[in-house]
């Protein structure tokens, strides 16, 4: 395959506005203890897409409304019930993989596409999902720029922001729906299985290796691009999965880089 | 006159626990207040209290003349290093410029006049020094006193602290007592310690707290029957010195007891 090749040229792309997207959100997923959360969110996209599968209905849609809608009732559980908040994320994650399979059983169809989008398709990504990726990247980068502080505030110790009056809640329910539109627009590069690697691996090695939370998500996006392109290399010299090689990249490299700074 | 915080009948608690059953309590604007009390008697329910994370089951809790969360703005809050992530890339400077957010608008970061401020702060408490260091590479006293920068930035007329002295060394807490003295003059500082002969030697005034109420005493001695209410046992007192005390052990009772050899 050429670097000419329009389907390679797509996927480049692609990886690039992955890392711009992981590189804010990955972050601060990692830095708010969140990684989990996005993971829960990321199989309740399965829900929506199942669910659209069932209807007949334009996937995208239907995904980004019903991963927000869970979003938005775990922050509601998270303040009004007593129970653990990975309890909470953990039947999130399996109720949101159920309400998938259910819908997709009840279609009696075959679910090809949807396996794709379970585990990725970076060589195949239509032009239109890169315009939606690059329109997440122009809402994020500003929006985090504009409140670092505030998310840095929140991120150190959430009780002392809370009690100093900023908007706790606003901050927490503005990086839920951050997290919920990345992993559904991001399922097409890597696959909502793969996505809570992306979520926590390079977010987690730069604020281990920065010196602010702003140079941590310009180094967790470079991070990404390299796995990304590592992985594409991997993908194209071998023939296997381009979301999987990602990950195992980025996985080895997290493995070593965690031993060589262990306690 | 508008009274530092006021708590009338109050009954508070987690689920269905009070731990406070009827308390009471109004503080006067000025000094330095030191509250007491063995694990678990209500120590930090009166500070969440304070602050407007906690609601009351019953009774009313006044701050600064008007509820808790209307007066955030006006209260500082120095927390227990531990709810600190010290894995985060943030400086020292970074820690204690925090103190401005509900000040500045979630979106502003804080300009040079909040950065001078903050540097002032944290001259005052010799960590000025430390500046640029990450918080990961701070001691325990260090980032101790980086939270009471953060918190006095904000130049509160309540100032709440929870254990400011866990890891402090004598210099330390000598000059963190010295400057608390200074900034009550005129303003209201609230510290909650373990260590009664800590707080019999800075503050103005006690607050016992146990079996689910508060009781007041205006000035820095402690009657021995204030603390056999509070830790609910007898407890032996001995006074020596600058005043200091020590509570001795004793069989019959598994409260974590403060005090000093």
């Amino acid at each position: 395959m050429s670097l000419a090749n329009p389907f390679l040229i797509s996927a480049l792309i692609a990886v690039l506005l992955t890392a711009i997207a992981t590189g804010v959100v990955g972050t601060l997923s990692v830095a708010n203890r969140m990684v989990s959360i996005g993971g829960g969110l990321a199989h309740a996209a399965y829900g929506g897409l199942g669910l659209a599968f069932l209807l007949g209905w334009t996937p995208l849609p239907v995904a980004i409304l019903f991963t927000l809608f869970f979003a938005l009732a775990l922050a509601w559980l998270q303040e009004r019930v007593h129970e653990p908040s990975d309890t909470l994320t953990g039947v999130l994650w399996a109720l949101g993989m159920a309400i998938g399979i259910l819908c997709i059983d009840l279609s009696r169809r075959y679910a090809g596409d949807l396996n794709a989008i379970l585990f990725g398709s970076l060589l195949a990504i239509p032009r239109e999902d890169l315009v939606v990726l690059g329109i997440l990247d122009c809402l994020l980068v500003p929006a985090a720029a504009l409140f670092r502080r505030s998310l840095l505030a929140l991120a150190l110790d959430r009780e002392f922001a809370e009690v100093s009056g900023l908007p706790v809640r606003a901050l927490r329910i503005g990086l839920l729906v951050a997290v919920s539109l990345s992993v559904v627009l991001l399922m097409r590069v890597v696959g909502l299985v793969l996505m809570v690697a992306l979520l926590s691996i390079p977010g987690s090695l730069s604020l281990r290796w920065s010196r602010s939370l702003g140079r941590a998500m310009l180094l967790s996006g470079v991070l990404t691009l390299v796995f990304g392109l590592a992985g594409l290399w991997l993908s194209w010299r071998f023939d296997l999965s381009s979301g999987a090689a990602i990950i195992a990249v980025a996985g080895v490299v997290y493995l070593i880089a965690t031993l060589r700074s262990r306690k | 006159m508008t009274a530092a915080f006021r708590l009338d009948h109050v009954a508070a608690g987690y689920g269905p626990i009070a731990v406070l059953e009827d308390a009471s309590m109004e503080l006067p604007v000025g000094g330095l207040l030191g509250m007491i009390g063995p694990n678990g008697a209500g120590k930090s329910t009166v500070l969440r209290l304070l602050l407007g994370t906690l609601a009351p089951f019953r009774g009313t809790v006044e701050v600064l003349g008007t509820t808790p969360r209307l007066a955030r703005k006006r209260v500082g809050y120095v927390p227990q290093t531990l709810s600190v992530a010290r894995d985060l890339p943030a400086t020292l400077l970074e820690v204690v410029t925090t103190g401005f957010v509900g000040l500045l608008p979630p979106w502003r970061s804080p300009g040079a006049p909040e950065r001078e401020r903050a540097l002032a702060w944290c001259e005052r408490l010799r960590i000025a020094h430390l500046a640029g260091r990450r918080l990961s590479e701070l001691s325990g006293g260090q980032l101790q006193r980086a939270l009471v920068a953060r918190a006095l930035v904000r130049e509160p007329e309540l100032l709440l602290l929870d254990e400011p002295t866990a890891n402090a060394d004598a210099r330390a807490e000598a000059n963190l007592f010295d400057l608390l003295s200074d900034f009550s003059r005129d303003r209201t500082t609230v510290l909650v310690s373990h260590d009664v002969g800590v707080l019999s030697r800075h503050v103005r005034s006690i607050a016992c707290v146990g079996a689910g109420r508060i009781v007041h005493h205006d000035g820095p001695e402690i009657p021995a029957h204030a603390l056999e209410d509070a830790y609910g046992c007898p407890v032996d007192l001995i006074a020596h010195g600058h005043p200091h005390r020590v509570l001795s052990e004793h069989e019959g009772c598994d409260h974590d007891h403060g005090g000093e050899a």
